[in-house]
C-alpha cells in the first residue's frame, strides 16, 4: 500500500512537483525565515504551550525529508496541527455506528458503494466526497433500519425512552430525540435543534402518522442527516490558522472511531461532558481502556489489515489446479493469523524491534496443517512459539507469503518489493515497458507451479537492463522461496531442483535463508522499518495526508517511541498536538 | 399550469401542507410528456483497462464491407453494422507525452484534462459522460448511472485511486464512484422506476404512496435545512464538502417527487433481484468474472430500456487491472483470426513483478494472454450492445439506434502511450454517427477531445464550444 505514497518515475520525468504533502501550507505558516524544506533549529526552552504528552527530553534527529528538528516536548517550531476534513463515515464505522446505536444489524459494506482509498488507507478523511448515488444509499438505509428498529420491541426501548401518550406529546418527543441525538450526532442537541427536530415528529403527524411514527419521522431524519453521516469538527473560527484545542466531544470521536471504528461509548461521552476527557491523564487512560476492550479488533483489521495486506489476502487468487489444498477455511486462518500476529504487538507486549523475527504463530488445525506443526486440532488458533521450523517473523507468516505471491507460483520479486514498499518505506521505480514474459506461453498453472523460479529469474537477472532495479528487488523473495505460494515450506521446486534461498541485500549483507535474512533487516542500524511504522500510523492516526509540517510532530514521536510496541506508539499519536488540536483555513 | 413549475417548497410553505398533498400526486404521471418529441437518445461510456494487444486494428477502410474486423475484434461481427472504428486516436497534450501512465489514461480518457499527479486529491476535469447527462440527464429519474465489475483495487500507479476507479467525474474534484454490486444497482434502478408492472402505472393514486412519498420529501427537506445550517460555521473546503452533500440530496429529493413512472415500450423488461451481492474484497469462492459482467450488462440495458437513465458509464475492469483471468480459455493469435490454445490464461508476468491483466500487458503486445482478455472485453461489449439492439423502440428503432457508446481503453498497449488507443464508437446516436466504418488518423491522428466535442455537439445538440483542448468537431465520423 505504500507504493501509493511513493513518487513515481513519471513525476520526476515530466519534472512535476510531486505534491502530495500539504508544502504552500507550510511555507505559510513557517516561522520566521525557514524556508520549506530549510533546517528548522528550535532552541526555544520548555515552558511556552506545553500541551503535548510526550517527553521533555531534547535531542535532536533527522525527518524522512532530511529536516533537522529539535524536540523538546513543545511543539516544534515551523509546525502545524492542521485540520481534518469533515470526515464520512466510512461503511464499516456506519455499520458498528448503528450498531451500537440502534442494536442494528446493518450491512453497508456489503451493499454500500466501496469506500475510496487513499494513502493505503479506507478512512482519510480527504478522499470521502458524496455522491448522488451514495445520498441514495444512505437515506433508503436509514429508512430500512429505523422501520426495522420500530418493529423489534427488543431493541426499540433504547431508542423510544418515553411513549408519546398523543400527536401534542412534545414533552416526550424532546425526549427521544435529545437522548437519541446525543448518541447519534456525537453530541448534545442544541434547544433549537431538538425544537426543529420535534417539528419534523408534529409535520409527521399532520401527514396522518400517529404520535409514534412522528417520532419515527424524527430519528429516521437525524440518522439521513450530515451530523450523523459526517463527523464535525467546528473551530471557533473558521478562518483563523491559530490552533486551537478540539471540543471535548469531537476529542470522543476522534478516539473512538481511531480505536474502536464506532460512536463513542457512554463512558466517553460522559467525560466529554465533563470536559475531563482533554486532559492529558483522562485521555491516556481512555487510550488504555480502550485498547485492553476487545472492540480494538477494528483497529487492528482495519489498520493492519490495510497496512500488512491482510484484506488484499480476502480478494486473493489462488490457482486451484496449482494448489489443492488451498480453500476458504485455510484464507480465513491465514488472514486471522496476520491479524492476531500484529496484535501481539499492538498490546501483547512484543516490541516492534522483533516484527522481522518473532518466533509465534497463531495456528488453527486447518494452518497447523500447512506448516506441519503438530497436535493442533481446533478451529480456533492456538499460539505457538519458539517452533523448531525455519518459521519465524511476519516474512514467515503464509498469509503474506501469499497474497504478494501469484496464482499459480511464487513470485520472489512481488514479496520483496511488498516488503520493500510497505514496511520499509522504499521509494521504488516503477517498472520498464514490454519487459518479457518469463513464463513461456502457453504454460499451464500447475508446470508453472513445478518448476524453478530462481533459475528463470536469474536469467532475466543476467540481463543489463533488468539488472539494477531487480538487484534491489528480488533478493528478499530469494530468502523465502523455502515457502511456496501459499506459504508451505518446501526444499525442493516439484521439478527436483533443490530450493536455493541465499541472496545479496543492496550494500552487500548476504544471508542463506529466512532466519539470516530477517535477522539482517531486524539489525538497530537499520531503522527503516520502526521509521515506515510510525509514519504509517501517524497517517492513520490523523486520517489525513502528511504535510512536512508533520516532520517534526513525526519525529518527535517516533524519537519518544524508539521502537517499543505499538500501543506506545498509538499513544504518542494520540497524546500529540496534531490528535488533539486543529486549526481553520483561509476563506 | 405546468406542475413542474411548482417547487416543493412552494407547496409545502406556501400552500400548506394539507394543501399539498393533492399537488404532489400530479407530479407523478409524466409518461405523456416524456414520451412526446424526439427519440431519447443515450451515451454510454464503456472502458477497459490497459489497452490492446497487436491484431485489434481492422483491415481496409471505410464503410460497410470495404472494411473487415480484426482477429481481436472478431466477437464484434453481430454489431459491425452499428460499429465505427478509429485507429491513431490519442491525446495532443500532455497525456501524449508525459509517459502516461494506467490512471491518468483511465481518467483522463473521459475529460481529455490531465489528472493531477496528487495520490491524496482528487483532480482531473468533467468527464464527457456527465456533461451530457448534464444537458439531458434531467428527462429520466436517474441522470447518470456508474457501474463495473472491479473487485479488486489495482495499483493507482501512485495517483489518487479515484482516476483508476472512476470514470465519470461530477467536476473536477467530484469523481462519481460506480457501484459494483449487482444488487445495489438493481435496488437503484428500481426505486427509479425500473421494473414496475403496467398495473401500477395507472393514474389512480395509492394514498399509503402519497403519504410515504412526502414523508420522504419532508425529511429531506429538513436534512437540507440541517446541512444548509451548518455550512456558515465551516471552513472553506468542508462547506465545499457540503455543497456536495446538498446536491446529491437534492437529485434524491427530485425522484421522490418525481419517481419516474414511465415505461420505455415493449422492451423494458422487468426482472428479478439478482442474488450476486459483490463487493471490493468481499465476493464469494466461487465468483466468476464472466457472471458478474453478465448480470451487470443486463442491469445497464435494463437501465437504459426502461429509461431510469440516459447515461451509463461501465467500467469492465479498473485502470491498470491486476485481476487474473485465469477462468478464460486462451487463444493464439495470428494475422488472419486467432484459435483456441487449449490452456486457461496464466496469471501475469513474473519478470516484470507484475500480477494479471496488467503483467500480461507488460508481457508485450504480441503476448496471446493480453491479446484473449482483450477479445473477452470486446465480446462482452458486443454482448452489450446486441441487447440494446433487440430492445425495439417503436418508430425510432432500437435503443442501440438512439445511443452512442464509446468503448475503448485509454492507453495504447504494452508501450504505455497515449497515443493510437483502442477507439470505437457503436450505435450512431439516431443517424448521426457514420455505422459500419473505419478509418485512420491522419498525421498525429484523431483526438479523443474533438470526438467527445463532436458527439456533444451533433448528438446531443448541445451548446458546448470546447472539450479539454478541443475546440473543433471531427467531421470524418458524421454521417
Amino acid at each position: 500500500m505504500k507504493a501509493s505514497l511513493l513518487r513515481s518515475a513519471e513525476d520526476r520525468i515530466s519534472g512535476t512537483r510531486f505534491s502530495w504533502r500539504l508544502a504552500p501550507i507550510a511555507c505559510a505558516l513557517a516561522i520566521g525565515s525557514v524556508g520549506c524544506t530549510g533546517s528548522i533549529d528550535s532552541k526555544g526552552g520548555p515552558g511556552g504551550n506545553g500541551a503535548t504528552g510526550s517527553g521533555g527530553t531534547t535531542s535532536t534527529s533527522t525527518t524522512s525529508t532530511g529536516t533537522t528538528t529539535t524536540t523538546t516536548g513543545m511543539p516544534p517550531m515551523g509546525t502545524d496541527v492542521n485540520r481534518v476534513a469533515m470526515h464520512r463515515l466510512n461503511n464499516r464505522e456506519y455499520d458498528n455506528t448503528l450498531r451500537d446505536l440502534m442494536g442494528a444489524t446493518a450491512n453497508a459494506a456489503k451493499t454500500f458503494i466501496d469506500d475510496e482509498k487513499v494513502l493505503g488507507f479506507d478512512t482519510i478523511a480527504d478522499a470521502f466526497g458524496m455522491t448522488s448515488a451514495q445520498y441514495e444509499q444512505y437515506f433508503e438505509a436509514a429508512d430500512a433500519l429505523v422501520e426495522q428498529l420500530f418493529a423489534d420491541p427488543m431493541r426499540l426501548p433504547k431508542v423510544m425512552t418515553c411513549v408519546p401518550t398523543s400527536g401534542t406529546d412534545t414533552a416526550c418527543m424532546s425526549k427521544v430525540i435529545t437522548g437519541f441525538g446525543l448518541h447519534a450526532w456525537r453530541r448534545p442537541l442544541t434547544d433549537v435543534e431538538v425544537t426543529r427536530l420535534v417539528k419534523v415528529s408534529t409535520d409527521a403527524i399532520a401527514l396522518g402518522e400517529d404520535a409514534r411514527g412522528g417520532v419515527k419521522q424524527a430519528v429516521k431524519s437525524m440518522l439521513a442527516s450530515l451530523p450523523f453521516l459526517y463527523r464535525v469538527e467546528i473551530d471557533p473560527n473558521p478562518s483563523s490558522l491559530a490552533p486551537h484545542p478540539l471540543g471535548p466531544y469531537e476529542l470522543a470521536s476522534r478516539l473512538s472511531y481511531l480505536v474502536w471504528s464506532t460512536m463513542p461509548d457512554d463512558t466517553l461521552l460522559g467525560l466529554a461532558k465533563t470536559g475531563d476527557l482533554v486532559t492529558d491523564a483522562s485521555l491516556s487512560a481512555q487510550l488504555d481502556r480502550l485498547v485492553s476492550d476487545g472492540q480494538v479488533s477494528n483497529f487492528v483489521t482495519s489498520f493492519a489489515g490495510q497496512w500488512l495486506g491482510m484484506r488484499d489476502l480476502q480478494g486473493h487468487q489462488v490457482e486451484p489446479t496449482a494448489f489443492p489444498d488451498w480453500n476458504e477455511p485455510l484464507r480465513q486462518a491465514m488472514i486471522q493469523e496476520g491479524l492476531l500476529y500484529f496484535q501481539e504487538f499492538l498490546s501483547g507486549g512484543r516490541n516492534m524491534k522483533e516484527f522481522f523475527t518473532a518466533d509465534v504463530n497463531f495456528v488453527n488445525a486447518p494452518l497447523a496443517k500447512l506448516y506441519g506443526i503438530p497436535g493442533i486440532t481446533a478451529d480456533q488458533p492456538m499460539k505457538v512459539t519458539n517452533s523448531s521450523d525455519t518459521r519465524l517473523g511476519f516474512m514467515g507468516l503464509a498469509s503474506f507469503l501469499s497474497f504478494s505471491s501469484f496464482s499459480y507460483r511464487t513470485a520472489p520479486t512481488l514479496r520483496g518489493k511488498w516488503v520493500l514498499e510497505n514496511l520499509l518505506c522504499e521509494d521504488l521505480p516503477p517498472p520498464p515497458n514490454d519487459v518479457p514474459k518469463l513464463d513461456p506461453a502457453g504454460t499451464s498453472a500447475t508446470m508453472a507451479q513445478s518448476q524453478n523460479v530462481r533459475v528463470r529469474l536469474e536469467a532475466h537477472r543476467s540481463m543489463a537492463a533488468c539488472a539494477a532495479c531487480h538487484a534491489t528487488l528480488d533478493p528478499i523473495g530469494m530468502g523465502l522461496e523455502n515457502f511456496d505460494a501459499i506459504g508451505r515450506y518446501r526444499t525442493k521446486y516439484a521439478n527436483g531442483d533443490a530450493i536455493d534461498s541465499s541472496g545479496v541485500l543492496p550494500g552487500g549483507a548476504t544471508f542463506q535463508n529466512l532466519a539470516e535474512l530477517a535477522a539482517i533487516l531486524a539489525k538497530p542500524t537499520d531503522t527503516r522499518l520502526l521509521d515506515c511504522t510510525s509514519k504509517t500510523m501517524m497517517i492513520y492516526a490523523l486520517s489525513r495526508p502528511l504535510a512536512v509540517t508533520d516532520d517534526a510532530y513525526l519525529a518527535q514521536v517516533r524519537q519518544a517511541w524508539n521502537g517499543g510496541n505499538l500501543g506506545a506508539l498509538l499513544k504518542q499519536f494520540v497524546m500529540n498536538d496534531t490528535f488533539r488540536q486543529r486549526r481553520g483555513e483561509p476563506m | 399550469m405546468n406542475p413542474k413549475n411548482w417547487s416543493r417548497r412552494q407547496l409545502l410553505r406556501g400552500s400548506g401542507v394539507a394543501l399539498a398533498l393533492p399537488w404532489l400526486e400530479t407530479f407523478a404521471p409524466r409518461t405523456a410528456s416524456a414520451q412526446a418529441g424526439a427519440a431519447r437518445k443515450r451515451f454510454v461510456s464503456l472502458y477497459f483497462p490497459n489497452g490492446a494487444a497487436e491484431y485489434w486494428h481492422p483491415t481496409g477502410s471505410g464503410t460497410g464491407d470495404s472494411w473487415t474486423l480484426s482477429p481481436i475484434l472478431e466477437p464484434a461481427a453481430p454489431i459491425k453494422p452499428y460499429m465505427t472504428v478509429l485507429q491513431n486516436v490519442g491525446y495532443p497534450t500532455g497525456l501524449r507525452l508525459c509517459n502516461p501512465n494506467h490512471s491518468q489514461l483511465c481518467a483522463g480518457l473521459w475529460t481529455c484534462v490531465q489528472p493531477d499527479f496528487n495520490p491524496a486529491v482528487a483532480r482531473n476535469g468533467t468527464s464527457v459522460d456527465q456533461l451530457i447527462a448534464q444537458a439531458i440527464g434531467g428527462g429520466s429519474s436517474i441522470p447518470s448511472l456508474q457501474v463495473g465489475c472491479s473487485t479488486m483495487n489495482s495499483y493507482a500507479d501512485t495517483h489518487h485511486p479515484a482516476n483508476s476507479r472512476s470514470i465519470s467525474w461530477a467536476s473536477p474534484t467530484e469523481p462519481l464512484y460506480k457501484i459494483v454490486n449487482p444488487q445495489a444497482v438493481f435496488d437503484r434502478l428500481v426505486a427509479g422506476g425500473a421494473n414496475m408492472p403496467p398495473s401500477n402505472m395507472n393514474m389512480t393514486p395509492d394514498p399509503a404512496a402519497v403519504r410515504r412519498r412526502a414523508l420522504r420529501t419532508s425529511a429531506l427537506d429538513y436534512v437540507l435545512e440541517n446541512a444548509t445550517g451548518l455550512q456558515p460555521k465551516l471552513g472553506a473546503s468542508d462547506r465545499h464538502r457540503v455543497d456536495q452533500f446538498l446536491s446529491s440530496v437534492r437529485d434524491l429529493e427530485k425522484r421522490v417527487q418525481d419517481p419516474g413512472m414511465q415505461i420505455v415500450g415493449s422492451s423494458c423488461t422487468p426482472r428479478t433481484r439478482p442474488p450476486e451481492a459483490y463487493a471490493v474484497n468481499s465476493v464469494p469462492a466461487t465468483y466468476n468474472r464472466e457472471v458478474h459482467v453478465n448480470i451487470m450488462t443486463d442491469l445497464a440495458v435494463m437501465a437504459l430500456q426502461c429509461d431510469v437513465t440516459r447515461v451509463v458509464s461501465y467500467m469492465l475492469d479498473d485502470a491498470r487491472s491486476d485481476f487474473a483471468y485465469i477462468f478464460l480459455k486462451g487463444r493464439t493469435f495470428t494475422a488472419t483470426g486467432s484459435t483456441p490454445s487449449g490452456v486457461n490464461v496464466t496469471n501475469g508476468n513474473i519478470s516484470s513483478g507484475l500480477a494479471g491483466y496488467h503483467g500480461l500487458q507488460h508481457a508485450g503486445d504480441t503476448n496471446n494472454d493480453f491479446a484473449t482478455i482483450n477479445y473477452w472485453l470486446v465480446q462482452k461489449a458486443s454482448e452489450f450492445a446486441q441487447k440494446l439492439a433487440a430492445s425495439p423502440e417503436g418508430a425510432a428503432g432500437s435503443v442501440l439506434d438512439n445511443t452512442v457508446i464509446v468503448f475503448g481503453s485509454g492507453m495504447h498497449g504494452g508501450n504505455h502511450r497515449g497515443i493510437d488507443i483502442p477507439f470505437t464508437l457503436i450505435g450512431s446516436g439516431g443517424g448521426v454517427l457514420k455505422k459500419n466504418f473505419f478509418a485512420s488518423g491522419p498525421g498525429d491522428g484523431y483526438y479523443v477531445a474533438d470526438i467527445h466535442l463532436t458527439i456533444m455537439q451533433k448528438v446531443f445538440g448541445m451548446n458546448v464550444t470546447s472539450f479539454g483542448p478541443s475546440t473543433t468537431i471531427l467531421p470524418d465520423i458524421l454521417a
